[in-house]
């Protein structure tokens, strides 16, 4: 987390000075400990490199799902227009951490289409612009490469 | 010539982009309902942020300014779905009969 928030700062900093280097270094280490006493940031255990080789397969996951959904939507809005049938649809995740739940609700949203609405205890609202689009989405491709990475 | 091809890809991507917003911003006129017309505008956030941001590094080239931009797409990408579930869930707790609205599934 220090390390990540020296990166940003060094990033918007624009110049690798000792005086840049050394306000960087006082600012992460007291957003960290900020972090950790307001918001309950927990470290977790270093489960080695294929757990990020996970991570980064899942944003290039994400990163395709949210570009093709953009096309499906585009489509919708100029071939249906308001003839689409909206569908809001309550199901369980099999996902038990919350870091997951959240990062599942959040790719759900970030693919247009789909709205989580509510993401409560495991059980999720979702509406979806169209029926098409709602078709399993409680077994859908992020959900199993999210508990892949919770195992 | 490299110059000419990624000056053109980005000027495609950002015409590319404009073109999402327009469709997003057609889908808000063409769609009736709230929670619908939220998808409208989620593609502007998604595909048309990323399309005319990344269309705006390849124009100006590799730099401090495009790590930076990169930076923006991120912090968009995080907070957006943050504020169309709280919109979302706002609407479908006081909307007085969503059965009228949309089809509801208990799965």
């Amino acid at each position: 987390m220090p390390v990540l928030f020296f990166l940003i700062w060094l990033l918007l900093a624009g110049e690798m000075t000792l005086r840049t280097c050394l306000w960087g270094v006082a600012v992460s280490a007291l957003l960290s400990w900020a972090c950790r006493k307001f918001l309950g940031h927990r470290r977790r255990p270093w489960r080695g490199l294929g757990e990020i080789g996970a991570c980064v397969s899942y944003l290039w996951y994400l990163l395709r799902e949210i570009l093709k959904a953009g096309f499906v939507v585009m489509r919708l809005i100029y071939t249906k227009g308001a003839q689409v049938e909206p569908k809001l649809i309550w199901f369980d995740t099999t996902l038990r951490s919350d870091r997951a739940r959240t990062v599942l609700a959040d790719s759900i949203t970030l693919t247009a289409g789909t709205i989580t609405v509510t993401a409560e205890d495991g059980r999720f609202c979702v509406h979806a612009l169209d029926a098409s689009l709602a078709e399993g989405i409680e077994h859908c491709e992020f959900q199993r490469r999210l508990e892949k990475l919770e195992a | 010539m490299i110059d000419a091809v990624v000056t053109a890809a980005g000027l495609a991507l950002v015409l590319f982009g404009l073109f999402v917003f327009f469709s997003a911003v057609l889908g808000l006129y063409r769609l009736h309902y709230v929670l619908d017309r939220m998808h409208a505008a989620a593609v502007g956030d998604a595909l048309g942020i990323f399309c005319i941001l990344a269309g705006l590094i390849l124009l100006h080239g590799w730099s401090l300014a495009a790590a930076k931009t990169l930076l923006i797409i991120l912090f968009l990408w995080l907070t957006s779905p943050v504020a169309s579930h709280l919109i979302a869930e706002m609407e479908v707790e006081t909307v007085p009969d969503i059965r009228r609205e949309c089809e509801v599934e208990e799965r």
